[in-house]
């Protein structure tokens, strides 16, 4: 019997409106509760004091409660990989407050059949667990392994595995936003599943969410997808989708459309080294409506006959301008840079970016580096090597952020020429944003040897521009972090 | 000189989370334009965002930080990244004759030790007699707080305490003022702890009527107080408020042992940032509590890094208390640590609280250390268990959970909670013989 009890009761209700009379209480709390009686002046005394007789009574005797209904934890299997030293968990710690730089290290660090003491592992994998950290899952893969036996264990227990053993949510549960990263990731792995999976639910899927999975397929766009893109193209309901449809089949350059695109165009456009370009008169017809292309130019100052034959140059692959030219690829995509047709109209980066072609970008690039100011994804496609053989200009202007896609994997560094150019072009600016990301990013990617040189200018720098200043010695701590964890992660 | 503390201890040091983010952040080459030491002391330039860098310095023989930077936490966040790099990487630290703003700093505080030795050895009289006057006089201050508070006790007892927790803000708060104006800080404490009850919670009642009834048995034990024993007397006076002079303490009879940091608890109270350290002696088996204050904005050298053993004689206050709280009278952090011994199941570290409460039915915070444990989920909240089929209900953040797993992998480990009746807060642990503890503030 719980001895507190009846006089928590009496204290709550008051004395005033119950009486207080100790009873039940064990014989020798039941003889000094008498003599406390016998001795006090007035009612509230008497209960204050048996109270505390009472409490002190019950912690005197206090026993644990039994274990029975609770359920034991499962004990984590053995490690069967031997740890990283502590230094090296330290630096995994330390990552925490970076976005990229972890998973470079992780990435360093999986080789070396070792994995992460376990007082280390919960903050990593609370943050490879974050849905707003966008390298969770690349996180989590690689914490499967670096996290050894008890970090799989660590996460059922944090109940943070899913029925995919925590790798990614299942394409039933998830949420449109998850299903659209499901959908690009799994076009990466297998383009062909992933047009599959899409085919089952895009009956059910509102028109913005067709749209919006539709895009998925522009990861590893090819002629298998084109019989589904050309059904969509014909009989979905939205127009908004049906053009998202028709733009990705004039992506795939051997598809029906740029093919149709070629057939009209073929025969409408001359080039003569001496007199340039020339065009034959085209007339609109109902076909070309289907097609999308439109009749009348919205800039006054260009013919709508141009105009219809600009369209089509501008869906036609470098092929096609192989054949204008009458030679090879690498001519043709200098000629094409050097001698655009159309004068101004003619959008010659939002034609390679259609097809991807990175060779096209490459040879355009080198014809003609300026291009990438207008278009920076050219710059993006090509590879670090193609970046080195490229004459970058010294300075430019309004340089104040490098698009993402200059940056690609993390553990892809830049050639020495690249880096230094972008570096030059960055401290050769009056002002810099996002200067915390941008260091990091870069000091994962820029050659080694600009070390030395960030450091002489940082010292420069002192009395400079403040996010220069900023964007330097951040830049110097994440080099050195970068080679830290070349050091101790070193194959 | 070589550093004996680890990172963990180290970050233990820092005034709050944000402190150790910070200090980290610094833990890097790129922001020490200067790294220098010396067999005493390690200082470095930092360069901030101002032109100059700040110069911060760390004396070793007896760690104490000191930074140009205008922060007032202490230690800075430069203090604590110096540290940190010097532990993690020393030989990056040019070895060399110290400057003179570090000769300076740390002859100021050899001076300070010196001047604060010879005070404690020349000590001006006493004049007893106007000491008496004194006492007396506040002796009968608090008796007279006591009879105020006795009539609002019991009126409040008459009407019922069902109606406490819609008033308890300023219930409590009013009685806690009258109490500081009548010189029992003690009483007031004891009001306000009963105003930071969870009303929302299904057990508010039970602490209520028993912290209502404990602050009447002290006040009664302060009226009966010529007919208790000497330790009752100090007991209850130190309930009370009464202070007791540092001096006397560490008149008292010394205990000389290998003290053990086993934690240490941070209170921010009014501006006033205290540290509670539970050590834990080698040879004595004995446990203290040492009480470090700092008034915001200023700092104090007397840290102590929990997992550390310092050697040193402790001398204890007076009371009836087991685990009372000491002060150091000299001590050295050593190079060596110790595992404590443990009770080896909860049937038997309850017998130790129960033994405390027995002995002094106004222990609050009993320490425990407790082996064979391991924690497991209980509804929304934690259980020890261990293999005798005992259960205790541990408190803890989940955070701490999760790191008990993963250090544990749900294995049985040793651990020391600090037991208030039915609530063990899990504090530190010890697993295969390594120890691992969480910071634990509360402002």
């Amino acid at each position: 019997m719980n001895v507190t009890e009846p006089i928590i009761q009496t204290a709550l209700l008051g004395t005033a409106n119950r009486e207080f009379v100790p009873a039940d209480l064990p014989a020798p709390l039941a003889e000094l509760a008498a003599r406390i009686r016998e001795k006090s002046e007035d009612t509230e005394s008497c209960l204050y004091r048996t109270a505390a007789a009472v409490f002190a009574y019950r912690h005197s005797g206090w026993e644990p409660g039994s274990s029975e209904g609770l359920l034991p934890i499962e004990t984590a299997p053995e490690e069967q990989l031997p740890y990283f030293d502590r230094n090296r968990c330290r630096l995994f710690a330390r990552l925490q407050g970076t976005q990229n730089m972890a998973v470079y290290a992780y990435r360093r660090a999986r080789k070396s059949g070792r994995v992460i003491l376990p007082e280390f592992l919960q903050p990593l994998i609370r943050r490879a667990y974050n849905r707003n950290n966008p390298m969770r899952f690349e996180e989590r893969r690689l914490l499967t392994v670096l996290g050894g036996e008890r970090g799989v264990w660590l996460i059922r227990q944090m109940d943070l595995a899913d029925g995919n053993g925590g790798e990614e949510p299942s394409w039933d549960t998830a949420t449109h936003s998850e299903r659209r990263d499901l959908l690009r990731r799994q076009r990466k792995k297998n383009p062909s599943s992933a047009l599959e999976q899409l085919r089952r639910d895009w009956k059910s899927e509102p028109a913005n969410h067709r749209n919006d999975l539709l895009e998925c397929l522009l990861t590893n766009l090819s002629r298998a997808d084109e019989t589904f893109l050309m059904e969509v193209t014909s009989t979905d309901r939205s127009s908004t989708v049906r053009e998202t449809a028709r733009k990705l089949l004039c992506r795939i350059p051997d598809s029906a459309m740029v093919s149709r695109c070629c057939e009209l165009l073929r025969g409408h456009i001359h080039y003569r080294k001496l007199i340039g370009w020339s065009y034959d008169r085209m007339e609109y017809t109902p076909e070309m409506k289907e097609m999308g292309l439109e009749e009348i130019s919205r800039n006054k100052q260009e013919d709508d006959s141009e105009f219809l034959l600009r369209q089509l140059a501008e869906r036609v692959p470098l092929d096609f301008w192989c054949e204008v030219f009458d030679c090879g690829e690498e001519q043709a995509a200098r000629k094409l840079a050097k001698h655009p047709p159309f004068r101004k109209h003619f959008n010659l980066e939002e034609l390679i970016l259609n097809f991807s072609d990175r060779q096209w970008a490459f040879h355009t690039l080198q014809e003609a580096p300026y291009y990438y100011f207008r278009r920076p994804e050219l710059v993006g496609m090509l590879t670090p090597s193609q970046r080195e053989e490229i004459k970058w200009p010294d300075k430019v202007k309004q340089f104040t952020y490098i698009h993402d896609s200059w940056f690609g994997p993390v553990d892809e560094p830049w050639g020495p020429g690249f880096s230094s150019a972008v570096l030059s072009w960055i401290l050769n600016q009056k002002y810099l944003c996002d200067v915390n990301d941008m260091a990091e990013n870069l000091a994962l990617h820029l050659s080694p040897h600009l070390r030395d040189e960030v450091s002489a200018r940082t010292l420069a720098l002192t009395d400079g521009v403040p996010s220069i200043r900023e964007f330097c010695t951040k830049l110097q701590e994440f080099m050195d972090l970068k080679s830290e964890i070349d050091n101790l992660f070193n194959d | 000189m070589p550093l004996n503390l680890t990172e963990e201890q180290i970050l233990q040091l820092a005034p709050d989370d944000s402190s150790v983010k910070a200090g980290k952040g610094l833990a890097t080459l790129s922001k020490w334009v200067l790294r220098a030491c010396s067999d005493r002391a390690v200082w470095g330039h930092c360069q901030g965002s101002g032109k100059n860098p700040y110069q911060t310095v760390i004396d070793l023989t007896d760690i104490a930080f000191k930074c140009s930077c205008p922060s007032r936490k202490f230690p800075c966040k430069h203090g604590l990244g110096l540290l940190l790099l010097y532990a993690r990487q020393p030989d990056q630290f040019t070895p060399g004759e110290e400057p003179e703003w570090v000769t300076a700093w740390l002859a100021k505080r050899q001076e300070k030790a010196e001047k604060k030795e010879q005070k404690a050895r020349s000590e001006t009289p006493v004049d007893e007699a106007a000491q008496a006057k004194r006492q007396e006089k506040r002796h009968r201050k608090v008796l007279d707080g006591i009879s105020d508070l006795e009539t609002w006790m019991k009126d409040l007892l008459r009407n019922g305490l069902l109606n406490v927790p819609e008033r308890a803000d300023s219930l409590f708060d009013n009685m806690a003022r009258r109490m500081i104006d009548a010189q029992a800080p003690g009483l007031a404490g004891r009001l306000r702890a009963m105003e930071t009850i969870d009303f929302g919670e299904e057990g508010w009642k039970a602490e209520l009527t028993e912290g209502m009834s404990r602050l009447y048995l002290l006040m009664q034990g302060y009226r009966n107080l010529d007919r208790l024993s000497p330790e009752w007397k100090d007991e209850i006076r130190t309930l009370i408020g009464y202070p007791q002079s540092k001096e006397n303490v560490l008149a008292r009879e010394a205990v000389t042992d290998s003290w053990l940091v086993l934690h240490k608890q941070s209170r921010r109270v009014n501006d006033l940032n205290t540290d509670i350290y539970w050590l834990y002696g080698k040879r004595s088996g004995r446990m203290a509590r040492y009480l470090n204050f700092a008034v915001a904005g200023t700092f104090s050298s007397e840290s102590r890094v929990p997992g550390s053993v310092y050697e040193g004689s402790l001398c204890f206050y007076n009371g009836t208390e087991e685990c009372r709280r000491a002060l150091f009278r000299e001590d050295t952090l050593s190079e060596e640590t110790f595992v404590p011994e443990f009770c080896p199941d909860l049937q038997r570290a309850a017998a130790s609280y129960r033994r405390a409460m027995t002995a002094n039915p106004f222990s609050e915070d009993v320490p425990l250390l407790v082996g064979g444990v391991s924690v497991t989920r209980n509804g929304s909240g934690y259980s020890l268990v261990d293999a005798g089929g005992d259960a205790v209900t541990a408190v803890m953040p989940e955070e701490t959970y999760v790191d008990i797993l993963a250090v544990t992998g749900g294995r049985p480990f040793s651990a020391l909670a600090i037991a208030n009746g039915d609530r063990w807060e899990l504090k530190s642990i010890w697993y295969n013989n390594e120890y691992h503890t969480w910071r634990d503030e509360r402002n």
